[in-house]
């Protein structure tokens, strides 16, 4: 494989996410961000209710306002984090530049970023959207991939210094 | 600064030979992470104590209206609530956004050192990406978070942005992509490319803890004191009810922080990668560049200490962290000002 392929790669994949994550927190935001600030008045109402000794009423306006608290939590969570996770993929796919990778047929690292990146807001997403246990699993599981992908490249730079000092010159090509 | 001789030898016209996309990138992005800096920096200072001290007295209010069973105030009352808690949203908006938009244009600034132009819409997707992320974070100081002028003007430059990224896509599509060399380990970025990334990890790491104590600790107990929260109005028990929103709020507030201190540590460890990745376009002498990194360094490694420590041993910590982040700002404009061309300097 060319090793200028792979950081390529990382970098086309980051800024592809990096637009659908725009784009769908544009969207969202547009479209249910009325709704989301009105959870203050789902406090209040339930307040009301309590204050007014409806029992009923009151209990299931907590259970509204928490169920829309958690949701416009995680889905804010999953727009940070895809936000700062494609500007990590950025920096680390130029810090493997130049870097050799495992041959073929070998566990690439890159693939552990990707998918990482893409697993761990859209658990976030998931779990916006009811799907709580799954979302979980996959947030979970892509966290563990960011940790082992950033873990390796940090390893590589504190115990592999001269390849990164052998890295290509300008010009050189692939 | 200025008067000195601040240029190595080495990176005299490093930064002149970069495209004049790169220069915007590079300069528009450092100039919108100190910005969303100085706004976390104003916010902490200045805004978060005194609007959440009026915050809780707003909300205490509520729980003694409610005590007396004033159902028309209790309403009134959340409306201003409403209105603190948007204001404070504002700023933590301006700061929360601009310094991620900081960070994005430095980062492609960097790939475009390495890769050349990409694609003949450069200059105008730099122009887009640094303008889209100062409007979108100046949308935010618009006053009332509902006009449709906040709207428009913020949605503006997230579209500016968009299309911005989008133009870069194509351009990295060339199999003939060529890389200049990293700073290797004698360079004055070694140690900050190192640190960074290792600062980097350790945050990606504490937000994995976070996450699952969040989930599976936080969350239900502060579920359960909202439920027992509302039970002690129904009965009219107020004093009980001020107790339980006082634990429910520190509980919130102190989740907030500890947050805080992870997305920080990944945040200024990635801003450590791109002050060591901008090394050979300073012009800066070893002495200032050290310098620039030692702050940054400092700054970045202690500030999310202090800001874990805040919420459980006191306001002087709180002070310490607003510290380590004005050590973080001189640094950056230290990087800053080394890149700005020599004619200008004299």
């Amino acid at each position: 494989m060319t090793i200028e392929k792979g950081s390529r790669n990382l970098l086309i994949l980051a800024l592809v996410l990096l637009i659908a994550g725009f784009a769908s927190s544009t969207f969202w935001s547009a479209s249910h961000e009325a709704p989301f600030l009105a959870i203050l008045e789902d406090y209040g109402g339930a307040i009301v209710a309590a204050a007014g000794n409806d029992a009923g009423a009151a209990s299931s306006l907590t259970e509204l306002q928490w169920n829309k608290t958690g949701r416009a939590a995680r889905l804010v969570e999953a727009h940070g984090h895809l936000l700062f996770l494609c500007i990590f993929l950025i920096l680390f796919a130029m810090l493997l530049a130049g870097q050799p990778r495992p041959g073929p047929g070998s566990l690439r690292i890159d693939w552990l970023a990707v998918s990482g990146v893409l697993m761990y807001p859209a658990g976030l997403a998931a779990q916006a959207s009811d799907y709580l246990i799954a979302g979980q699993v996959l947030s979970a599981t892509g966290a563990l991939l960011i940790l082992t992908f950033a873990g390796t490249v940090v390893v590589r730079l504190y115990h592999r210094p001269r390849i990164v000092a052998q890295s290509p010159s300008v010009g050189q090509s692939t | 600064m200025t008067g000195a001789p601040i240029s190595d030898p080495g990176s005299r016209d490093s930064f002149r030979q970069l495209t004049t996309s790169a220069r915007l990138l590079l300069c528009g992005g450092l100039l919108l992470l100190l910005g969303g800096l100085v706004a976390g920096e104003v916010f902490a200072l200045l805004i978060s104590h005194r609007l959440n001290a009026d915050l809780r007295a707003a909300w205490l209010g509520v729980l003694e209206l409610s005590g007396r069973r004033e159902v028309d105030a209790i309403a009134a009352r959340f409306e201003h609530i409403h209105y603190l808690a948007t204001q404070r949203g504002h700023v933590m908006s301006i700061h929360s956004h601009a310094g991620p938009y900081g960070l994005l244009a430095t980062a492609l600034a960097l790939t475009k050192t390495r890769l050349g132009a990409l694609g003949r819409y450069d200059l105008p997707a730099a122009i887009l990406i640094v303008a889209g992320g100062l409007i979108q974070s100046a949308g935010f100081v618009v006053p009332n978070h509902e006009t449709i002028a906040w709207l428009s003007f913020s949605n503006t430059g997230v579209v500016m942005l968009l299309i911005g990224i989008g133009c870069y896509v194509p351009g990295l599509m060339p199999a003939a992509a060529q890389y200049r060399a990293l700073p290797g380990p004698e360079d004055a970025g070694g140690m900050l490319l190192r640190a960074g990334a290792t600062l980097a990890f350790a945050g990606l790491l504490f937000g994995l803890f976070l996450a699952w104590r969040h989930v599976f600790f936080e969350e239900p107990a502060l579920h359960l004191a909202l439920k027992e929260l509302m039970g002690a109005i129904r009965r009219g028990d107020t004093e009980v009810a001020k107790a339980i929103y006082a634990t429910y709020k520190s509980t919130q507030i102190r989740m907030a922080i500890t947050a805080a201190s992870h997305s920080h540590a990944v945040a200024f460890g990635l801003t450590m990668i791109l002050a060591a990745l901008l090394a050979g376009h300073l012009r800066l002498t070893s002495l200032w560049r050290n310098t620039a990194y030692t702050l940054i360094a400092a700054g970045g490694f202690l500030l999310p200490v202090f800001v874990y420590l805040a919420p459980r041993f006191g306001y002087i910590y709180a002070l310490c962290a607003d510290a380590a982040g004005a050590l973080v700002i001189l640094g950056l404009l230290i990087t800053l000002i080394g890149l700005i061309p020599e004619r200008a300097q004299q």
